[in-house]
């Protein structure tokens, strides 16, 4: 009769962590490590290979920066708009789509603006905004306006374009989230409101959207931090013009690192930038459970 | 016009070389080349470089090119170099070539001659053509740089050269008789030379001239175009874009470079040179906000007014499509603008577009810009240096540059006796003015930090286009910027990493020359 192996209690303790060690290890190298590295170089004044010592002088020089903080308040304005517009849109969709049985079946066709390839959409939008002069010819075409519309040459003009291109790629990232937490949402409580005689509006505002709060507030803080990182849309579209009005934080630290090869000055900005995505993430998350608890 | 980030020009060039090595193959020329002696015949190899093998057969149709060469045989390296002993000493190594991803594939095919040649190996690196300058940082300040050669934008030739990231080239140049004089005094000293010393081999050889159309612009000058005087100065520049903006018909009056970052900075630089500027003094004082750099920034500003929609976007690619798609009037660009243009394949304005000499600013010089362009260099890692010097040597020869040319794909010649030939003039019309202006070229210093100031001026000369402030406050941030850099590079007290008497003779080379009309 064969005998059972044992294992010594160490090793059966340990056992899962050493199933788990080479993914973490792989983890901590390509998130731990880079990250690390850039705290540590945002603490010298980098050029190529030659590494001086600067302490805290990456972060208050780019305290006193004034394209540090157009770069900032670019991203708060750009993404700002950008996610209302997305959170909005998303939910006005899924307030009539939700209890269609037909989006259950045809989910998918609403995720594909998500699906292309980030840089082929926004080379399609820089197309049809400026080089292909296609907005204009439609707004032309509609009598809105008289001659082809200069949308980078205006601040605002500018901005509209990313925010035009964001909300179409990224809106059903929020629509098909909702409309999961709605579908998935017990309807015993909706049908007892109807019995009570609520409307389907009332039904929605005070009984669903309530219960999809959490659902919502993950889902809106995930794309925010998305947002805050945007880069894809300005690379191609705009490249910050006019005069910077679009230029948000990543391209700020792109722009740094690699056209003006200040890796300490873009590492530190990368670490501010970090810092603060997590103090805001961390804040409206807390402040939403918090208030969903009480 | 060498900035291609996405690789254009990269590729069209390598797709030259890919005919040949497809009409090598075909005839037979193309085997293995091997360290043991099995080399085809040099000769055989020579013989097969011509304009009917390289040359695309639909350009050859439309200009009726002959096979007669593009160039001159005796300052072709290629045809001059003495392969046996290329053979001899380096048949059996091997080099590694970085380049765009996309392009692996043509470029193997088209160094196939220099492999039957010499006997030395090509292996490329791919690097994902969108990234392919940023790898090639991350690379040289690993110290360990994976391949032996690389071909990048000028400017970014002191960045990289200051650190000792780039091998001398010198011993090879006169071991091997590169025909450096050949080449244009403004390329060869600015491409080639940092602190006296030869790092690269100019690869992508431009100039910034301007462009009219024919139909628009003579119906506004009330007569044909006369590419010295009909228009003399940049004033009358501004009154003509002017009025062909008002003709509509979806055509604006000028078309010119004007993005964030060095795209704003280098269309500056061409106008405020004519009117005298020098970027530095000779104690390396950033000049920018003198009275020339301020004419050139008003005169830059006029012209934005009679510009195309979108041009505070425009870099070279937009710059470009609107100026082939018929989009604008006039141009303000690189030689290629006027190439391309008479290429059906790829412009809707073929004929009906003339290259002028380059408008005068009373007061200042006649100094068409040298902006941009690019060089190949070797890395001082390279455990091949030799051999990797002798790859370039071969890419950057007269009759492929002539190709180059005559094939419109971007990629410019640099050599004397290629820009004064006749029948290559036949097929790139502003050739002439070109080869001419050369004589009297302006440039800018490849320093180190250099890309960075040119980009940080730029962002403020784009703000200004965009009224966000006005143009002196822009030089004056210009200008504060520029001096913070270079401290930061180690230019103080008349003193840098770069003497400025080794880059002066190259900065304007026109000095008491005679003006060409």
């Amino acid at each position: 009769m064969a005998t059972a192996r044992r294992r010594s209690p160490g090793l059966r303790k340990a056992f899962p962590y050493l199933l788990l060690a080479p993914a973490m290890l792989y983890l901590l190298a390509i998130t731990l490590y880079p990250g690390l590295f850039a705290i540590y170089q945002s603490l010298f004044v980098v050029k190529f290979v030659n590494w001086t010592w600067t302490g805290l002088g990456n972060y208050r020089l780019i305290l006193q920066d004034r394209e540090f903080w157009a770069a900032l308040g670019n991203t708060a304005i750009i993404g700002g708009i950008s996610l209302a517009l997305q959170t909005l849109i998303a939910l006005t969709l899924a307030y009539f789509a939700y209890r269609d049985p037909l989006i259950r079946g045809w989910r998918i066709v609403f995720l594909m603006p998500m699906l292309f390839m980030p840089s082929a959409v926004a080379f399609i939008w820089k197309l049809a905004f400026n080089d292909g002069r296609v907005i204009s010819d439609l707004l032309m075409g509609l009598g809105l306006v008289e001659g082809n519309v200069d949308w980078i040459g205006s601040i605002w003009l500018a901005r509209l374009t990313l925010i035009v291109a964001d909300v179409w790629q990224w809106t059903p990232f929020l629509f098909i989230i909702f409309v999961a937490g709605l579908q998935g949402q017990d309807q015993e409580i909706e049908e007892a409101a109807r019995l009570d005689g609520a409307s389907w509006p009332k039904i929605f505002w005070n009984i669903s959207l309530p219960m999809l709060r959490p659902i919502m507030v993950v889902a809106v803080t995930l794309r925010g931090i998305d947002i805050t990182t945007m880069f894809t849309n300005v690379f191609v579209m705009t490249q910050g013009a006019p005069g910077g009005a679009t230029e948000t934080m990543s391209y700020f630290i792109y722009r740094q690192g690699f056209r003006a090869f200040n890796f300490g000055y873009a590492s530190a900005a990368s670490v501010l930038m970090l810092i603060l995505t997590i103090v805001i993430a961390q804040t409206v998350v807390k402040r939403a459970f918090r208030s969903g608890k009480s | 016009m060498s900035i291609r980030l996405g690789g254009l020009s990269r590729r069209s060039f390598l797709r030259t070389g890919a005919a040949f090595g497809a009409a090598a193959g075909a005839s037979g020329l193309w085997r293995p080349a091997h360290a043991d002696g099995h080399l085809p015949d040099i000769q055989t190899v020579l013989d097969g470089i011509t304009v009917e093998n390289y040359v695309r057969e639909d350009y050859r149709q439309l200009y009726g090119m002959t096979n007669d060469p593009l160039w001159d045989p005796a300052k072709d390296w290629i045809r001059t170099a003495d392969w046996e002993a290329i053979r001899s000493q380096f048949a059996g190594t091997k080099v590694r070539f970085a380049i765009g991803a996309a392009d692996q594939e043509s470029a193997a095919e088209g160094l196939v001659p220099f492999n039957q040649l010499s006997g030395i190996e090509v292996e490329l690196v791919p690097i994902p053509d969108d990234s392919i300058y940023d790898k090639a940082i991350a690379e040289f300040i690993s110290g360990n740089a994976s391949f032996d050669a690389l071909q990048f934008f000028s400017a970014w030739l002191g960045d990289f050269a200051a650190p000792g990231f780039l091998a001398p080239l010198d011993e090879y140049a006169a071991k091997w008789k590169l025909p450096l004089d050949d080449f244009y005094d403004t390329y060869r000293l600015n491409y080639g030379y940092v602190n006296g010393q030869l790092v690269g081999i100019p690869f992508d050889c431009d100039l910034q001239l301007v462009h009219l159309r024919k139909a628009i612009m003579e119906e506004i000058l009330g007569g044909p175009i006369d590419r010295a005087n009909s228009v003399p100065t940049y004033d009358e520049l501004i009154r003509i874009t002017a009025e062909a903006n008002k003709l509509g018909n979806g055509v604006a009056g000028l078309g010119m470079i004007a993005a964030r970052g060095f795209w704003a900075t280098y269309t500056w630089q061409h106008i405020a040179a004519q009117a005298g500027m020098t970027l530095f003094d000779d104690q390396w004082n950033p000049t920018l906000n003198s009275d020339a750099g301020m004419k050139g920034m008003e005169i830059m500003l006029a012209l934005a007014q009679n510009a195309i929609e979108g041009i505070a976007g425009a870099g070279w690619g937009e710059n470009r499509a609107a100026w082939l798609g018929g989009q604008v009037a006039s141009n303000i660009s690189w030689q290629d603008s006027g190439t391309q243009a008479m290429r059906p394949d790829q412009s809707q304005i073929v004929g009906d577009f003339v290259t002028i000499y380059e408008p005068r600013i009373p007061g200042g010089l006649f100094c068409p810009p040298n902006i941009a362009g690019s060089t190949s260099v070797v890395t001082s890692t390279s455990p091949n240096p030799e051999a990797a010097f002798l790859m370039l040597a071969f890419l950057t020869t007269s009759s492929i540059m002539a190709i180059n040319e005559a094939n419109a794909n971007g990629v410019a010649p640099g050599y004397r006796s290629v820009l004064g030939n006749e029948r290559l003039r036949a097929v790139s019309q502003p050739m002439e003015v070109w080869a001419n202006s050369l004589e009297h070229a302006w440039c800018s210093p490849r320093l180190p930090g250099m890309f960075e100031m040119e980009q940080a001026l730029g962002n403020e000369i784009n703000r200004a286009i965009t009224g966000q402030i006005s143009g002196k406050e822009a030089l004056d941030n210009g200008q504060a910027a520029w001096v913070a850099i270079m401290q930061k590079n180690g230019f103080a007290g008349g003193e840098g990493p770069i003497s400025f008497a080794s880059v002066a003779p190259g900065l304007y080379v026109g000095a008491g020359k005679p003006l060409p009309f």
